[in-house]
């Protein structure tokens, strides 16, 4: 069976990096567009395990340097190439347009960890909680194409869409916004490939 | 940078990481083959992780790959 990376709009040419496994990672060429897999043994079971998802993060990482980059989610196989490229040619037009739209973008990841109280708040405090962290994010959606957010235990968690050429100036309004908010715990990383803009749940 | 501070910010980025690859990327029907019970275990120690990354981030998060 093979293991999915990506599509890419380049063909790549070789790999520094092992897959999932320490398996070598190969293309695909198909409907003008290249698939990034790797071949296990029937029943492979995707571990886990961080080393795992960095390995599959490596390659996904070496091909966003190249160009742009479909990722899959991680874990996903298919029982070979032939269901692959079956799979690809139905949806070759959502590829190709993915990939038009994500050409020099990368995404970037924001994540806040809210003021935490102990007593349950009454209606009109969590209300004005909710806009302030609302508002809080507002300075940076202004430098990004796209963004996603997302509110769970405590921490607000946001992706953002970004031209290549604004991930400087991104992270610096990271920085200013953490300088103004002393007392908020931010944190931002990336470049990833753009994960959070490619699922059709968007 | 400290060890340490590399450390941290690899774990900050793991946790931006396993959200990108388990609830982002593109979706095959019928063919994610994680068990969700594995799901979990990543999980349980990202809990840990996002407790313990407030404190370290307060000296500020440059971008760290």
């Amino acid at each position: 069976m093979i293991y999915l990376y990506a599509v890419t709009e380049l063909e790549p040419h070789g790999f520094r990096v092992l897959g999932v496994d320490g398996e070598p990672v190969l293309s695909l060429p198909f409907a003008g567009m290249h698939l990034v897999h790797s071949f296990h043994a029937d029943g492979f079971q995707p571990p886990t395990t961080p080393d795992a998802l960095w390995a599959h993060e490596g390659v996904v990482d070496e091909l966003l340097e190249a160009g742009p980059v479909v990722p899959f989610r991680y874990g996903t196989t298919m029982p070979g190439r032939d269901a692959a490229a079956a799979y690809l040619g139905d949806e070759a037009e959502r590829f190709r347009c993915l990939l038009a739209e994500l050409r020099g973008k990368v995404e970037l990841a924001v994540r806040v960890a809210l003021e935490r109280t102990d007593e349950a708040p009454d209606g009109k405090s969590y209300l004005r909680n909710r806009a302030r962290e609302r508002d809080l994010l507002k300075p940076l959606d202004s430098l990004a194409r796209a963004s996603a957010t997302s509110n769970s235990a405590g921490v607000m968690r946001a992706s953002y869409l970004v031209d290549r050429d604004e991930v400087d100036g991104f992270a610096t309004a990271v920085r200013e916004l953490q300088a103004r908010h002393p007392g908020l715990a931010l944190s931002c990383t990336g470049p990833w490939a753009p994960y959070s803009f490619v699922s059709a749940s968007r | 940078m400290t060890t340490s501070a590399v450390a941290t910010q690899r774990d900050v980025a793991f946790v931006d990481l396993v959200d990108r690859l388990l609830n982002g990327g593109v979706v095959v029907a019928g063919d994610i083959t994680l068990a969700v019970a594995d799901i979990d275990l990543v999980y349980v120690g990202l809990r840990a992780l996002i407790s313990s990354v407030a404190s370290a981030e307060r000296e500020g998060m440059p971008l760290p790959r």
